[in-house]
């Protein structure tokens, strides 16, 4: 199987064929702060409903189950439903109803409620379209790209391998103890046992990593990660680069003509 | 052929030699005491020992991971003294870690076997094909594009010491390679074993695998190296 190097593009970060997964995930984290940017600094409702209505589809087109957006959108929106439980009550000086109890609900703080529950979905649909369908490694190559310093993008990508060793030990360690009779909880009688297994994986963690920098030694490695093997392919950097761009565009077009 | 003697009369140099090797781990009794022996270049050597007889500690010491208590390891006549010299061993000689998971950290195959090459100052055009043809060598050219996090535990190994060659090493540690592989997996790895040219230092408690691939054997004993007689008659012995 042979690979030209020189024109072979970077793995889609999804299989839907057209979709923006073929935008360099480098583009994808730029473009992803530049709009969070413009984003947070608009006023109007008309900016902020385009803005979702921009990015809500983009994890579905990305290929993400309807459930897990579902799911993590309604996550996030519990810090939302937080501010409408106080800010409509707290926030203006024209009220537009009265609740029981003397409650008044002020148009002002109706708006702000409304214009943040459309910026943090509008912000959630675009975290969840990137993060969530790239790897560790792409995100850490996208860093790389645009110039995040080497040894933080090492640190991440190495955080991440460690993080993936160290659930597994804890696993096998879980299982090993299971098999025994002992299942691994909080209970107070139970405590000390569950900590000498936890420390048991931390020490076998320590070993471990001692023997992937050991690993990393012998084949030449002096603490400078090599580059990335492949290019960015031009059409996804340019794909991504009129995308986002266009996005920003509308948003201020709306944001400056909005009413 | 250099047999395991401290004071081999070749001419020519072994490619890798050591020499009155003594190791200690901290307040522990000494591991290794006047550890000797030769490897030529395409010479397949076993190594025998018990568990915990510190035949991974000699490999360390050799690629340099662990500096010896004294003696020396000499890569072609040159005695590893300098981090310049330790360098040049861990690029003449690759080692094959007993848990090949520990070997693989980048996230595609293709990736982590071209990892060493760039290392070594390849560009990345030149480091894809001196990987491809690792894993061509290996058989395994199939799995370029897998995520090693999905493989199984006979491709790892395949890939670990595909990950080796693309080093272009001179000669081969290999500890326990055989271990946890199935039946068919193993054969493939004596298969590819076979056809490397490389000089090979086998640790193994898998008998019949040594036996296949080595033609010399050493023991570690007492923290002692000595030369084996040749496996069948070891065996009958």
């Amino acid at each position: 199987m042979s690979v030209n190097p020189t024109t072979a593009p970077l793995k889609p970060t999804a299989t839907v064929a057209g979709s923006p997964a073929r935008i360099h995930p480098a583009v994808h984290v730029a473009g992803l702060f530049v709009c969070s940017l413009a984003l947070s600094f608009t006023h109007t409702l008309w900016a902020a409903a385009y803005a979702l209505a921009v990015s809500l589809p983009l994890p579905f087109l990305k290929g993400l189950p309807w459930r897990t957006v579902l799911g993590r959108m309604a996550l996030g929106n519990l810090f939302v439903l937080f501010i409408w439980l106080t800010m409509p009550f707290t926030l203006g000086q024209h009220p537009v109803a009265t609740l029981p109890f003397g409650l008044a609900v002020y148009a002002e703080g109706l708006t702000k409620s409304l214009l943040l529950t459309l910026k943090i979905n509008c912000l959630l649909a675009l975290g969840l379209a990137f993060l969530h369908t790239a790897s560790v490694h792409e995100t850490a190559k996208a860093l790389a790209t645009l110039g995040v310093p080497h040894k933080l993008t090492l640190l991440l990508l190495l955080t991440a391998r460690h993080m993936h060793s160290l659930w597994a030990s804890y696993r096998t360690v879980c299982n090993a103890a299971a098999l025994r009779g002992f299942t691994p909880c909080l209970r107070l009688r139970k405590l000390p046992k569950f900590a000498a297994l936890v420390t048991f994986v931390l020490l076998k963690s320590l070993e471990r990593a001692d023997n992937v920098d050991a690993a990393m030694r012998l084949r030449g490695f002096t603490g400078a990660f090599p580059a990335p093997l492949f290019a960015p392919a031009k059409q996804h950097v340019v794909r991504g680069v009129v995308a986002y761009g266009l996005a920003l565009v509308g948003l201020l077009v709306i944001e400056h003509l909005a009413p | 052929m250099h047999m395991p003697n401290c004071h081999g009369t070749s001419l020519m140099p072994p490619l890798l030699r050591v020499e009155g090797l003594h190791f200690a781990y901290p307040g522990e009794p000494a591991l290794l005491c006047n550890a000797c022996f030769s490897l030529d270049a395409g010479q397949k050597l076993g190594l025998l020992g018990d568990n915990a007889a510190g035949k991974s500690t000699l490999f360390h010491l050799i690629t340099g991971l662990l500096a010896p208590t004294a003696g020396t390891v000499a890569l072609h006549g040159t005695p590893c003294t300098t981090n310049a010299h330790v360098a040049a061993v861990r690029r003449t000689v690759g080692y094959l870690l007993q848990n090949s998971d520990e070997q693989l950290f980048c996230e595609s195959v293709l990736e982590d076997v071209a990892f060493a090459p760039q290392n070594y100052g390849l560009p990345p055009a030149q480091a894809v094909e001196k990987a491809q043809q690792a894993l061509e060598a290996c058989g395994i050219a199939h799995l370029q594009d897998k995520s090693v996090y999905a493989l199984s535990g006979g491709e790892k190994k395949l890939v670990a010491l595909a990950g080796i060659l693309a080093q272009e090493p001179e000669a081969l540690l290999l500890d326990e390679p055989t271990n946890m592989l199935d039946t068919r997996t193993r054969q493939r790895l004596i298969d590819i074993l076979h056809t490397l040219p490389q000089a090979m230092l086998v640790v193994s408690h898998d008998t019949p695998f040594l036996h296949a691939l080595c033609s010399g054997f050493l023991s570690l004993e007492n923290g002692q190296t000595t030369t084996m007689p040749p496996f069948h008659q070891h065996q009958l012995a």
